[in-house]
């Protein structure tokens, strides 16, 4: 089971003297169980190829096979199927919010899928216990004497509440501080480990790095690199390039290496960049 | 000299204090950073510079102007300039270099004082290429800059920036951070930089916490920015470099770093270790 982009093209105003390529024969896969960063600069392409992903935006040229489906071809009346498996949590969710309180926030879209009360009630409770909100002290609030942390995670709740197979995130952590983002990660991360496969557009590699195993960085709609986490300092020189700095912890054990040092580099977290340096500096280890 | 003496703050008379008895005083020309985390009382606090909001108790000076003073109001808000998150909910004009211009035409000064405020200003914030163009075609970082130059325009003594960079991109962090600092020791401008990012603020000569309604002081900053225990308890990241400084059990005979990046850390690594 998988997601798996064919040649995708995506151009908006085509035919206008506005017309601009978004996405340009884009070839991906994505894994079941990934849990995947995508980054660029601004208008590399990256809310675009969220969009393509659950249908938003039909490609021009190209195929988009969810588990097997091509959803490039799937009629209207078919959409909802596909919203369903592909969760999308758009930038600022709390944005959109619309009804007085949490628990119908949250309700809305379940009642749209035509699940009964017993069942929209269960899924309710069973989000907002996924996103950290107390159901007897939070279902009745209004949205309104939310913190932005609660907030944005009662917009998690909303699209968690439809059991996704795949959760898209825009930019989850937006203006959020250390705390409501780490809850926001955690989440994530939780999500990913019962099996939902993840794609997470951000800015920061550094926080992107904590929950996901792959990075890939468009580039004027191309995919420029699709690196495994292990490999950020690798390409560390290439990532700056495209205006992406690799993480604090990749970048101490490459700018190591490149001063000749025998390090190893294929590290994944600060912990394990700690031990390389550690190795390289016996007497760090003693603690003198 | 901007004077905060035992102000207290809170929205309803039986509400609770946003904060109580905090005071301090900033000098023209320093660079003060601010932090928090959400709920902490930083935006409130960067609304009582210039007179937006009044404290509850206490009071604020504004070179000797009391913030609660009518007459006096539109002097402090001359003096004390306030830069949003957000670019867009402070651009007012269709045309760049209209917007820098609002300011200044507001005050009624002639149309050439306003031609040199509006180049000047553009010039300092490094737009002046595009002060023809509409500014809703610019970047995130380049709007930014747009907001600053107008409230550079009305020749501030001092800048309060309310988490100047947080709804923009890592490209766009890097030059609003990098034009701030620059105006700040170029222009003498005071920075009063609230934030919840450090790294924006490793040059600031105090920073300032405000945790559970006060707010401590501290100087020696970079020492005290490798201490991670203490920005954790405020609900602040802490630097990279710090948390990594942690992990490899470093002494703090190491040399104190100045910009707290990958490259210092690894020439001080290479410099105290290899000699050994």
């Amino acid at each position: 089971m998988s997601i798996l982009l064919e040649k995708v093209t995506y151009v908006y105003q085509s035919g206008t003297p506005w017309q601009k390529t978004a996405l340009c024969d884009v070839s991906l896969a994505i894994k079941k169980g990934d849990c995947v960063g995508i980054m660029g600069r601004a208008g590399a392409g990256k809310s675009t190829l969220l969009a393509v992903l659950n249908g938003l935006l039909k490609p021009q040229k190209g195929r988009v096979i969810v588990d097997g489906i091509d959803v490039t071809s799937l009629p209207a009346h078919k959409m909802a199927f596909l919203r369903q498996k592909v969760g999308l949590v758009f930038q600022f969710p709390e944005e959109q919010f619309f009804a007085p309180t949490v628990y119908e926030e949250i309700s809305f879209a379940l009642h749209n899928a035509g699940f009964t009360r017993g069942e929209v009630e269960r899924r309710v409770k069973d989000a907002m216990d996924k996103v950290g909100l107390d159901y007897a002290s939070f279902k009745e609030r209004s949205l309104y004497t939310l913190s932005s942390g609660e907030k944005r995670r009662v917009g998690l709740a909303t699209v968690l509440a439809l059991k996704p197979q795949y959760l898209l995130l825009d930019e989850p952590t937006a203006a959020l501080d250390y705390e409501g983002r780490e809850k926001i990660y955690a989440i994530i991360r939780e999500a990913n480990k019962r099996g939902t496969t993840v794609i997470i557009v951000a800015h920061n590699l550094e926080h992107l790095a904590n929950v996901c195993n792959r990075i890939i960085i468009l580039e004027e709609g191309r995919v420029a690199l699709d690196l495994q986490l292990e490999e950020l300092a690798l390409y560390a020189e290439e990532m700056e390039r495209l205006g992406i700095y690799p993480p604090f912890h990749h970048q101490v054990v490459h700018k190591l290496q490149k001063k000749g040092l025998d390090i190893n580099i294929y590290i994944k977290t600060r912990e394990e960049a700690a031990c390389a340096v550690k190795k390289l500096f016996p007497s760090l280890q003693e603690g003198e | 000299m901007i004077e905060f003496i035992d102000v207290g703050y809170r929205y309803a008379e039986n509400a609770e204090w946003v904060f109580n008895k905090v005071s301090f005083n900033i000098e023209k020309g320093d660079f003060v950073g601010i932090v928090g985390k959400n709920g902490s009382g930083k935006s409130t606090l960067a609304r009582m510079f210039n007179g937006l909001l009044l404290p509850t108790c206490g009071k604020v000076l504004v070179d000797g102007w009391d913030t609660r003073s009518a007459s006096r109001l539109y002097d402090i808000r001359r003096k004390v300039g306030l830069l949003l998150p957000h670019p867009d909910h402070q651009i007012v004009a269709s045309v760049v270099e209209d917007d820098v211009a609002f300011g200044p035409a507001n005050l009624g000064l002639d149309s050439r004082e306003i031609r040199q405020r509006v180049d000047e200003a553009l010039k300092l914030v490094e737009m002046e290429e595009f002060k023809k163009h509409p500014p809703y075609l610019l970047s995130g970082g380049q709007k930014q800059r747009v907001a600053l130059a107008g409230i550079l325009a009305l020749k501030p003594d001092y800048l309060v920036l309310d988490e100047p960079t947080s709804m923009l991109e890592p490209a766009g962090q890097k030059e609003v951070v990098r034009i701030l600092q620059k105006i700040n020791r170029e222009s003498g401008v005071a920075l009063i930089w609230i934030t919840h990012n450090l790294e924006e603020i490793i040059h600031a000569e105090r920073i300032m916490v405000l945790q559970e309604g006060s707010l401590n002081e501290y100087r020696n900053i970079k020492l005290l920015l490798l201490k991670t225990e203490l920005w954790q308890k405020a609900g602040i990241e802490p630097l990279s470099y710090a948390c990594m400084t942690e992990l490899l059990g470093l002494k703090e005979s190491l040399p104190l770093p100045s910009d707290f990046t990958a490259e210092e850390m690894v020439d001080n690594l290479c410099r105290y270790y290899w000699k050994r």
